[in-house]
C-alpha cells in the first residue's frame, strides 16, 4: 500500500510540472506582451522608453526559461503577482472569493448526492421497466442540459413567475443566513443536476454489474430476500464509483461556476476568472488555472488512494 | 481481415456488415433513434438553412423590436428587430459546424496519439500518459476559454482550442484498446507470420478499437455543441452579426422578464442537439458492449 501510493503521488509531481508548463505557455500565447496589453490604455505606448521599463519591472526582457522559473518561485512561496485589473494581490483575491465557491460547491454536492443516488438505484433495481427508462432518460437530460439554460428557466420560474427566490445576488451567511441559503438554493441545484445525472448513471451501471455477479447469485440461492441482497451484498461494492465521480465533479463543478457565477451575479471564483479572462488579466488566469489542476490532481490521488483501499486488487497495478 | 479473424470486442452477427449491424443496434435503441431522428433533422435544417428561414438572420427592423410572437415572426425578433427563428435556423450550421469539425480534429489527433502511446508502449507511453493526464487536469471548458482569451474571440480558435483539448479522451481509450487487442492470439498470428508493425496497426489493431471511438464521437459533437453555445454565451465564442444558439441564448437573457421565448427557445435547442448526441452514444454503447445486451432500454 505504501508503495502505492508513493507511485501514485510521483505521477501527480509529474502531472504538475507538464501542468505548470502547459498554464505558463498558454499565457504567453496572448498575442503581444499580455501586460503590455493591459498596460496599453494607462501608459503611453508611443514611447519607447516607457515601453522599456514597463518590460524591464516585470522581467518581460528576460529570456522565458529564466521568466519561467522566477514566476514558479514566486508562485510556491505564495506571491501569486498582481491582478492587472483590480491592482490586488492576487492570492488575497483568490482566498476572499474562496467561500462564495466553497458554500456553491458544498450545495451542489449536497444536491446531486440526494437527486443521483435514488435514482440510479431505483433505474438499476426496476431495470427495463418504464420507471427506468424515464429515469435514464431524466439523468441524461441532467448530463446534458447547459447549466446556463437551466438557470435562466429556474430564474424565470421561481424569481419572474412564481417570485418565491431571489433571483441573483449574495449576502454572506453571518449577515443575513436565510437570505444566505435561499440565494443559494437555485445557483447549487443548477451546479448540482449535471453530476447528479452522472451520479445516477453510475450508480445504475456498477449495481446492475455487480447484481450480475456470482456472489449474488449465491446469495438469493441460500434464499435471502431480494431487498437484503441488494442492502447487504451488493450496495457495497456498487458504491466504489461514486468515489470517484464526486470527487471528478469537484474539477467540473469550476467549470460551471463560471455560468453560475456569473448569472446568478456571486462574487466566486468563477466569476473571478471570467473577468480576468475578458481583462486578459493573465496574472489571475494563470493563478485559477494552476488552482484548479491542482485541486483536480489532489482529488485523483485521494480517489487512487481510496480505490486502493476500497478494491485491494487496484494495489497490484 | 482475410488472414486470421479471431474472437474481437463486438463481433457483428452473421452475414452483416458491422457497420449495418451496428446502425441495426442502434435503431432498436428506443432513446438512440430518438436521438437519430433529432440529429437527422437538425442536419437538414442546418443544411437547408436559405431555403427555412423565412427572413435574412441580419435584416434589421428597428420599429419592431422584441416583438414576442406574431404570424409574421413566429418567435419574434431579437433586440434590433431580427426574426429570431431565421437566426436560430441560421446558428444551427455553427453549432454543428463546431461540433463535427471540433470533434473530427479532437479524434484524429487523440487516436494518433493513443495508437503510439499503446503500440509503443515503455518510456514513450509514459511519457504521453503523463501529458494526457496533465491535460485532462483541467476541465476543457475553462482551458478552452483561457485559449479563446489568449487566440482572440472567434469560431476558429473555439474549434481549434477544442480540437488541443478534446483529444485526450480519445487518447486514453485508443491506448487501452490497443493495450487489450496488442495481445489477442490474432495478433500474436499476424505478427508470427511476419507482417509489419504498421500493417498489423492498421489491419487488425485500428479496426478492432474502432468500437469505442464512434461511442466517443458521438458524445463528443454534443461536447463541442455544449462547449461553443458556452463560449458563445460569456462573449467569446462567435462575433455579431453572426447567429448561434449560444448568442442568443446570451442577449435573451437580458430581457428575461419581458420575453422569456428569446432565451429560452435558444436553450432549448442547445440542450436538444446535445442530448440526441448523447442518447445516440448511449445507444451505441449498449449496442457494442455485449455485457450490457438486453440491459438497456430496448424492447
Amino acid at each position: 500500500m505504501g508503495r502505492y501510493i508513493i507511485v501514485r503521488l510521483c505521477h501527480a509531481a509529474i502531472v504538475l510540472a507538464v501542468v505548470t508548463v502547459l498554464v505558463f505557455v498558454i499565457a504567453r500565447l496572448i498575442p503581444g506582451d499580455a501586460i503590455m496589453a493591459a498596460m496599453a490604455g494607462s501608459v503611453d505606448m508611443s514611447d519607447a522608453s516607457v515601453v522599456k521599463t514597463v518590460r524591464a519591472t516585470y522581467g518581460l526582457d528576460e529570456p522565458l526559461p529564466l521568466q519561467f522559473l522566477t514566476w514558479l518561485e514566486r508562485f510556491v512561496t505564495g506571491d501569486w503577482g498582481t491582478s492587472l485589473g483590480t491592482g490586488e494581490p492576487v492570492l488575497n483575491m483568490f482566498l476572499s472569493r474562496l467561500p462564495v465557491t466553497l458554500e456553491l460547491f458544498a450545495g451542489a454536492t449536497l444536491w446531486s448526492l440526494a437527486i443521483g443516488l435514488p435514482v440510479g438505484l431505483i433505474g438499476a433495481l426496476k431495470r427495463n421497466s418504464g420507471t427506468d427508462v424515464v429515469l435514464t432518460a431524466g439523468a441524461l437530460l441532467g448530463v446534458s442540459l447547459p447549466s446556463y439554460w437551466e438557470a435562466i428557466v429556474l430564474i424565470y420560474l421561481f424569481a419572474v413567475l412564481l417570485p418565491i427566490l431571489p433571483p441573483s445576488g449574495y449576502v454572506p451567511f453571518a449577515e443575513d443566513p436565510l437570505l444566505n441559503i435561499t440565494s443559494m438554493i437555485l445557483p447549487s441545484f443548477v451546479l448540482g443536476t449535471h453530476s447528479a445525472g452522472l451520479l445516477a448513471r453510475y450508480v445504475r451501471g456498477s449495481l446492475l454489474e455487480v447484481l450480475g455477479q456470482d456472489f449474488i447469485r449465491t446469495a438469493r440461492a441460500k434464499g435471502l430476500r431480494e431487498r437484503s441482497v441488494v442492502i447487504w451484498h451488493a450496495l457495497k461494492p456498487a458504491m466504489i464509483p461514486i468515489v470517484t465521480i464526486i470527487g471528478l465533479s469537484w474539477g467540473g463543478m469550476l467549470a460551471g461556476a463560471f455560468f453560475v457565477e456569473v448569472i446568478f451575479a456571486l462574487p466566486g471564483l468563477g466569476r473571478m476568472s471570467v473577468d480576468a479572462i475578458f481583462q486578459k488579466d493573465f496574472p489571475v488566469i494563470q493563478a485559477t488555472l494552476i488552482a484548479v489542476s491542482v485541486n483536480v490532481l489532489l482529488v485523483n490521488v485521494l480517489v487512487d488512494i481510496l480505490y486502493g483501499y476500497l478494491d485491494p486488487r487496484v494495489r497490484i497495478r | 481481415m482475410s488472414e486470421v479473424v479471431g474472437a474481437t470486442p463486438a463481433r457483428p452477427a452473421a452475414g452483416r456488415s458491422p457497420l449495418m449491424s451496428l446502425v441495426l443496434a442502434v435503431g432498436r435503441h428506443r432513446l438512440a433513434s430518438v436521438g437519430l431522428v433529432v440529429v437527422a433533422l437538425l442536419s437538414l435544417v442546418a443544411l437547408l438553412a436559405p431555403l427555412l428561414a423565412p427572413y435574412s438572420p441580419y435584416e434589421q427592423d428597428l420599429y419592431n423590436v422584441l416583438s414576442g410572437p406574431s404570424p409574421a415572426h413566429w418567435l419574434g425578433t431579437d433586440n434590433v428587430g431580427r426574426d429570431l427563428l431565421s437566426r436560430l435556423i441560421y446558428g444551427t450550421r455553427i453549432s454543428l459546424f463546431v461540433g463535427i469539425v471540433g470533434t473530427l480534429l479532437s479524434a484524429a489527433v487523440g487516436v494518433t496519439v493513443g495508437l503510439i502511446a499503446g503500440a509503443r508502449g515503455g518510456l514513450v507511453d509514459a511519457i504521453i500518459m503523463r501529458i494526457t493526464d496533465a491535460f485532462l487536469c483541467f476541465p476543457p471548458l475553462i482551458f478552452i476559454l483561457a485559449m479563446s482569451a489568449a487566440l482572440g474571440p472567434g469560431i476558429h480558435n473555439v474549434i481549434l482550442s477544442f480540437a488541443l483539448f478534446g483529444w485526450t479522451g480519445f487518447a486514453r481509450i485508443i491506448r487501452g484498446q490497443v493495450l487489450l487487442v496488442r495481445e489477442l492470439p490474432y495478433v500474436e498470428a499476424a505478427r508470427s507470420i511476419g507482417m509489419s508493425p504498421l500493417r498489423i496497426m492498421w489491419r487488425h489493431i485500428l479496426p478492432n478499437t474502432l468500437a469505442p471511438i464512434i461511442v466517443a464521437v458521438s458524445i463528443s459533437i454534443g461536447l463541442a455543441i455544449l462547449v461553443e453555445s458556452g463560449v458563445s454565451f460569456l462573449g467569446l465564442g462567435v462575433q455579431p452579426p453572426t447567429a448561434s444558439w449560444g448568442k442568443e441564448l446570451r442577449v435573451g437573457f437580458t430581457y428575461i422578464e419581458t420575453v422569456p421565448l428569446f432565451s429560452i427557445v435558444p436553450g432549448l435547442l442547445i440542450a436538444l442537439a446535445v442530448i440526441a448526441f448523447n442518447f445516440i452514444g448511449d445507444g451505441l454503447r449498449d449496442a457494442l458492449d455485449p455485457r450490457l445486451r438486453g440491459a438497456m432500454g430496448r424492447s
